[in-house]
């Protein structure tokens, strides 16, 4: 079974190289970036694959949870790293990404349904730290570009004496929903578009297809509430850094 | 009356004096305002004047606490403005921008928009007076907001800042992006406003000539530093 993948994987990697020959052919100039990016893949999958064999065979909680972790604060640093220009937003990332995804792997470690074990929760946790990075990436990307757009506005309203919270709603409001259109555009064709990986996974694994989409939903609305919550924290904290205790614009966090 | 639970005497502050002592104030390491005292009497049109880039805009905003000062005081009467709750500050010396912003909606929503968070009750009857009092017509009130002209802007800006009925209205450059005849508009509307309204004006103007058609009183800022020329 293995010789057959890696015969079939090297099969599609001279698919591959043959489309980077043709796009140096025609000079597209990306040929290079994506060159990297394959490398990079098949580097990363493998080093995460037997890192997760090793996690698998010890499967103890403590470095279950270490391995979480660690995702969580990965994806905080490269959401972050999107917002590039403003910063002291880390924190709020961090923090967003981690009760995003910690609510709901507690919820579903509570509920028996993916358990606190390497095999279930860290491929699940990973889905749902990776959607949750990237509704707060946007979410944060789309909040400074709001500030940035309609800080005339904003300080209008503050000057009649109303609280940053009531002052900055409608761009609170308008980049939630930019983090989750995503989100919900993956829950609007799911199943008719695309089969997602959970689900698909379970069909080739030999599993009943009613019980393999039980689980998908599950994990599809896990990761839109995670989304959700994630955005809506890093947001809120995020508030709290470009604003100053005062119902201020903060001097020190250089957004305009 | 209460604002967020601060006690105050309206009427007893309405007839008080803003006192600002030794204000300082650094942006970007350079000392925009640089120990500034002056006093404001009720019923006044304090204006200054100054250079572009001279602070003038800075200095609005320290009274009106958008940007906080690093030294010095202000006070409203016998209330020291800088260890009052902010948006109490904010209330009682409005700052109306230079740019005329509009903000989601309707006039009308523009008009209720500070009231209704700040619980300020506001009638239609209300909402009618302060539009002609600005000199617009009440078939303002449903217009959208965004469509109107620099001038009417500027209007409903200053009408929305009297509903929230501030001891002391602070007006940065209020004509720069009016034509003549709408600056002669708005300054005639100033003039009336303190006349019969009783309303206090602070006023920051790059022209001079304006500054002698509007102040009783008049004063300079250069170098972070300000000076009296009138009255």
């Amino acid at each position: 079974m293995n010789e057959i993948m890696i015969d079939k994987l090297m099969g599609v990697l001279m698919m591959v190289f043959v489309f980077l020959m043709y796009l140096k052919f025609k000079a597209y100039k990306i040929e290079k970036e994506l060159g990297l990016a394959v490398i990079r893949a098949m580097i990363q999958l493998f080093a995460i694959a037997f890192f997760l064999g090793i996690i698998i065979s010890i499967n103890h909680p403590l470095y279950t949870i270490s391995v979480l972790s660690f995702m969580i604060a990965f994806a905080a640093y490269i959401a972050r790293r999107r917002v590039i220009q403003v910063p002291g937003l880390y924190k709020p990332a961090v923090i967003g990404i981690f009760s995003g995804s910690v609510i709901i792997l507690t919820y579903s470690v509570l509920m028996n349904i993916f358990p606190l074990e390497a095999r279930f929760i860290i491929p699940f946790g990973s889905m749902v730290i990776a959607n949750a990075m990237n509704s707060t990436a946007l979410a944060l990307n789309r909040f400074i570009g709001e500030i940035k757009a309609h800080r005339y506005r904003i300080e209008s309203k503050l000057s009649l004496g109303v609280p940053i919270t009531i002052a900055c709603k409608p761009h609170v409001r308008d980049s939630v929903r930019a983090s989750l259109i995503p989100a919900i555009s993956t829950l609007e064709s799911l199943g008719l578009v695309w089969i997602p990986g959970t689900m698909s996974g379970m069909i080739l694994g030999g599993a009943d297809p009613i019980w393999a989409a039980q689980y998908q939903l599950f994990v599809s609305f896990s990761i839109m509430v995670g989304d959700a919550l994630a955005s809506i924290m890093a947001i809120y904290l995020a508030t709290h850094v470009i604003f100053t205790r005062n119902h201020t614009f903060n001097e020190k966090i250089p957004i305009f | 009356m209460y604002i967020n639970s601060v006690k105050l005497d309206y009427e007893q502050l309405k007839n008080s004096m803003l006192k600002v002592v030794n204000l300082h104030k650094k942006l970007g390491g350079k000392k925009v305002i640089n120990g500034v005292s002056f006093e404001v009497s009720p019923r006044e049109r304090f204006v200054i004047t100054g250079a572009s880039g001279s602070g003038k805009s800075t200095l609005l905003k320290l009274l009106n606490r958008l940007i906080e000062p690093d030294s010095g005081k202000i006070f409203l009467g016998d209330m020291d403005l800088l260890s009052v709750d902010v948006l109490t500050v904010r209330r009682l010396l409005c700052y109306v921008p230079q740019i005329p912003v509009m903000f989601e909606g309707t006039v009308r929503d523009n008009l209720l928009f500070a009231p209704r968070y700040l619980n300020i009750p506001v009638s239609e009857k209300m909402l009618r007076e302060v539009i002609k009092d600005v000199g617009l017509e009440p078939s303002y009130l449903d217009k959208i907001a965004e469509t109107l002209s620099v001038g009417e802007k500027q209007r409903v800006a200053l009408a929305r800042a009297l509903l929230i009925k501030p001891i002391y209205l602070l007006l940065d450059e209020p004509t720069a992006h009016l034509d003549p005849e709408n600056t002669r508009i708005l300054e005639e509307l100033i003039l009336e406003l303190n006349k019969t309204k009783g309303i206090n004006f602070i006023i920051v103007s790059h022209d001079m000539a304006q500054a002698e058609r509007l102040g009783t009183r008049i004063a300079r800022l250069e170098n972070g530093k300000l000076s009296i020329i009138k009255g």
